[in-house]
């Protein structure tokens, strides 16, 4: 049973694709949101 | 929940959205699947049957929506069943939004790998893809819709006109006999065609957006309506291009139809690039509702803000889409989602408004008492 699951796991660089595909709009969107409320203030 | 005014859906949009949400990643693969199984060209009375389910299950999925019309059904599962099932309930409907946007995106990238942009690495396709998802999501339902009401006229004209320039390879005696084998191979083919209209469970959700909810019936059964012209054509077209054998034999038999026939004169001599093209957008919107329903499912269920979940499901999408190692793996994926919704969509809906109106009933009875 743990080694089907361990199969079927994708390789460890799919994990740093998925914190880049987290990261980089996640660092956008709060870049934009800093700009914004240094522009309010 | 009570959605504000900027987030209300007219009940073309609505439609809009259900056929969108239904032609996905299905209608490159319907007819190879339903000859398997079906293994006769009456496959499209098949499509015609699972089409009238679809809408029958539709309908059900509606009037239940329509009992709770300010709650979606993460909110209302819980009134129905009590806390904790409605909660398991709930997460499973989420766990199997997030399968099938990750089916849609993994299957959207495996098309473009082969057929269009052969040296891009997938998680190049699959990353820029999540991106421009997330960006049109964090708007709202209503930008979802204002996006679908211009992609759909678009992808519907252009596909329409490429099948039927198909004709000059069309035999209509490859979809002879009708029911030469009688009604038992196109009882068989009911499942996998009917599976290829999942997309209508998106009226959980949107029930409660809806300017007029008391229409959302006609928004079901005009959405399905739409999607069945659109397979039937679809099946036609292949098998009579292709016959039974030939399509059995195809991964991808419609994207195959239109490869098969240059059309000289024109703009363009092949059309299989634009097609894809206009796909790319149908999958886009039908991944794109199905994340939106995933990240709205967690929300509601943890009483928080939608934004931080459309980021956070992006990497576990992204996994998901990543995970099976080549295309049988996707298509087994495909199977265990399309299983999957039959529990989840055509008999739990069926179960919770027996409930409910026996809780009504109850409580009717008591009060009067």
């Amino acid at each position: 049973m743990w080694k089907t699951i361990v199969s079927n796991l994708p390789a460890w660089p799919v994990f740093i694709q998925a914190a880049v595909v987290f990261l980089v709009p996640y660092a956008i969107s709060r870049l934009f949101h800093w700009i914004r409320t240094t522009e309010e203030e | 929940m009570i959605p504000t005014r900027n987030d209300r859906i007219t009940t073309s949009q609505t439609a809009v959205i259900i056929i969108n949400f239904i032609l996905g990643a299905g209608i490159l693969t319907l007819p190879r699947i339903s000859v398997e199984k079906a293994k006769t060209p009456d496959v499209w009375i098949s499509v015609l049957i699972g089409g009238l389910l679809a809408m029958f299950t539709g309908i059900i999925i509606v009037k239940l929506s329509q009992r709770f019309p300010d709650k979606t059904f993460f909110e209302y599962s819980q009134e129905i069943a009590g806390e904790w099932v409605g909660r398991i309930l709930s997460l499973l409907i989420i766990c199997y939004f997030c399968l099938t946007s990750s089916l849609q995106v993994r299957s959207m990238a495996e098309v473009t790998t082969f057929y269009l942009l052969e040296k891009t690495p997938t998680w190049a396709i699959v990353m820029v893809f999540l991106w421009v998802a997330l960006y049109l999501v964090v708007g709202g339902i209503n930008c979802l819709a204002r996006m679908l009401e211009i992609i759909l006229p678009i992808t519907v004209l252009f596909f329409l006109v490429v099948s039927l320039m198909s004709i000059k390879i069309f035999e209509i005696d490859h979809l002879r006999p009708v029911l030469g084998l009688g009604w038992k191979p196109v009882f068989d083919g009911i499942k996998p065609t009917a599976l290829a209209y999942t997309g209508f469970e998106i009226m959980m959700i949107l029930v409660v957006y809806m300017r007029q909810p008391n229409k959302a019936v006609k928004a079901v059964v005009v959405g399905i309506s739409a999607s069945l012209i659109f397979y039937l054509i679809t099946v036609v077209m292949v098998i009579g291009a292709f016959s039974i054998d030939g399509v059995v034999t195809r991964t991808w038999p419609t994207i195959d139809l239109i490869r098969s026939f240059e059309i000289t004169g024109l703009l363009f001599e092949r059309f299989e690039s634009l097609l894809l093209v206009l796909w790319i957008m149908q999958i886009f919107s039908t991944f794109t509702l199905a994340y939106y329903s995933a990240a709205l499912g967690l929300a509601q269920l943890l009483k928080k803000n939608i934004e931080p979940f459309l980021f956070g499901l992006l990497p576990v999408i992204y996994i998901i889409t990543m995970t099976p190692k080549e295309i049988n793996g996707v298509f087994a994926l495909g199977d265990f989602v399309g299983n999957a919704s039959i529990f989840l969509f055509g008999i739990l809906p069926l179960l919770l408004l027996i409930i409910s109106r026996l809780k009504v009933g109850k409580h009717e009875a008591k009060s009067s008492s």
